[in-house]
């Protein structure tokens, strides 16, 4: 699974989600995450080709799956196992 | 619940109550912060401050507030998370209460800031993330070359519809009924902005679309095709618990307070964005040293 997390560096929340995503990164190794900086050109674009528009979302094999703020590990574990097709 | 009887209560823990306990407790004053929500305020959503003397290559609004909280650390202000839900004047004590109980002081300084507010419109809670944003400095670059709405009436509003127009290929104005609520020095700008389109005097009926944002529905009947939605409305925090104490704010909800920070109630005393003056970082700070100083010679009438 390739679970992307789209931030951004004035985001008041995005520091907490990275927390978050990188604490569920460090137990599932077999799957890949990513940070997507939207304030570069490589990272808004890949943003808008999912449909995002705002920060932070969480996005697994390219699908939306978590808009904005709070959420927890476990949110996000859900998010991930139910695109587990 | 406690019985230590403080001199000096401040609800709110951003930089007008930071600087009112730095003052307080360096000045030997028993202080007592209370922050329900995040020690810092809304300074903490601030990426970056050139304007806060002191600091020529600018700082982080985090960093900012660390600095704050550091140097009311050192001079021994209590600092308590706790929720602010009702307050009572008994004359020379003032009793403020909280979900965990009640705290009694000689003097309270009010610095509750504003907080953000929801439109409250059909499809604002359907839309949130799809178009509907709280943040144009977070979200606004996904919204290059298409076209917004920024709904509200302070000044945050006006400066995101220009930070906006920078990358949309069109930004509608929606101050609301009342119009802006200032004079504000960016809004001859917006009027020669060819990418501005100022809309005053109607309000947001209803935001709709499909999966995402497709458009607006004004109350006059007007229907706008907008890409995102960006509401900034602000209010000052707490506003009923004030009115239940009796304390006497304009119809805006900003506090009323004298030149030294006072209410209209004598040891409660009101500093920074709830009494809506400046609304600075460093405004909000000069009126929480104000305020302290004022709640000092108060305090020294109280037996």
């Amino acid at each position: 699974m390739k679970v992307e997390l789209f931030l951004s560096p004035v985001c008041p929340h995005c520091p907490a989600a990275r927390k978050v995503f990188f604490a569920v990164a460090d137990r599932r190794t077999g799957d890949s995450f990513e940070e997507v900086n939207t304030y570069t050109d490589a990272g808004i674009e890949r943003g808008m080709s999912l449909q995002v528009m705002a920060v932070p979302t969480v996005a697994v094999d390219g699908v939306i799956k978590i808009v904005g703020w709070p959420f927890d590990e476990a949110d996000l574990e859900n998010a991930i196992d139910g695109s587990v097709k | 619940m406690t019985e230590d009887i403080y001199d000096v209560i401040i609800v709110g823990g951003g930089p007008a109550g930071l600087t009112a306990a730095l003052y307080a407790a360096r000045h030997n004053l028993k202080t007592l912060v209370l922050e329900g929500i995040k020690v810092g305020g809304r300074a903490l959503d601030a990426h970056w401050v050139d304007n806060y003397p002191g600091f020529p290559e600018g700082i982080s609004g985090p960093d900012l507030m660390q600095k704050f909280i550091e140097q009311v650390d050192r001079f021994g202000a209590e600092v308590r998370h706790e929720t602010v839900i009702g307050l009572s004047d008994f004359g020379d004590l003032k009793m403020v209460s909280t979900r965990q109980g009640y705290h009694q002081g000689k003097a309270i300084i009010l610095a509750t800031g504003v907080n953000r507010r929801q439109l409250s419109v059909p499809g604002e809670n359907e839309f949130k993330g799809r178009g509907v944003s709280y943040c144009a400095v977070c979200d606004g670059p996904f919204f290059k070359d298409k076209t917004v709405a920024v709904v509200g009436e302070g000044h945050e509003a006006v400066h995101d519809i220009e930070l906006l127009a920078e990358n949309a290929s069109k930004v509608y104005a929606l101050p609301g009924k009342k119009g802006y609520s200032g004079d504000f020095p960016e809004i001859p700008r917006l009027r020669s902005n060819p990418k501005v389109e100022l809309l005053e005097g109607k309000a947001v009926k209803e935001i709709n679309g499909l999966g995402l944002v497709k458009g607006l529905k004004l109350d006059d009947g007007t229907e706008l095709d907008v890409d995102g939605v960006f509401i900034i409305l602000e209010r000052v925090s707490t506003t009923s618990l004030l009115q239940d104490a009796g304390i006497v704010t304009d119809a805006g909800g900003c506090i009323m307070v004298d030149d030294d920070g006072m209410t209209n109630i004598k040891g409660i005393y009101a500093a920074g964005d709830c009494s809506c003056r400046g609304m600075q970082i460093v405004t909000a700070t000069g009126m929480g040293a104000k305020a302290a100083l004022a709640a000092m010679k108060h305090v020294k009438t109280v037996k």
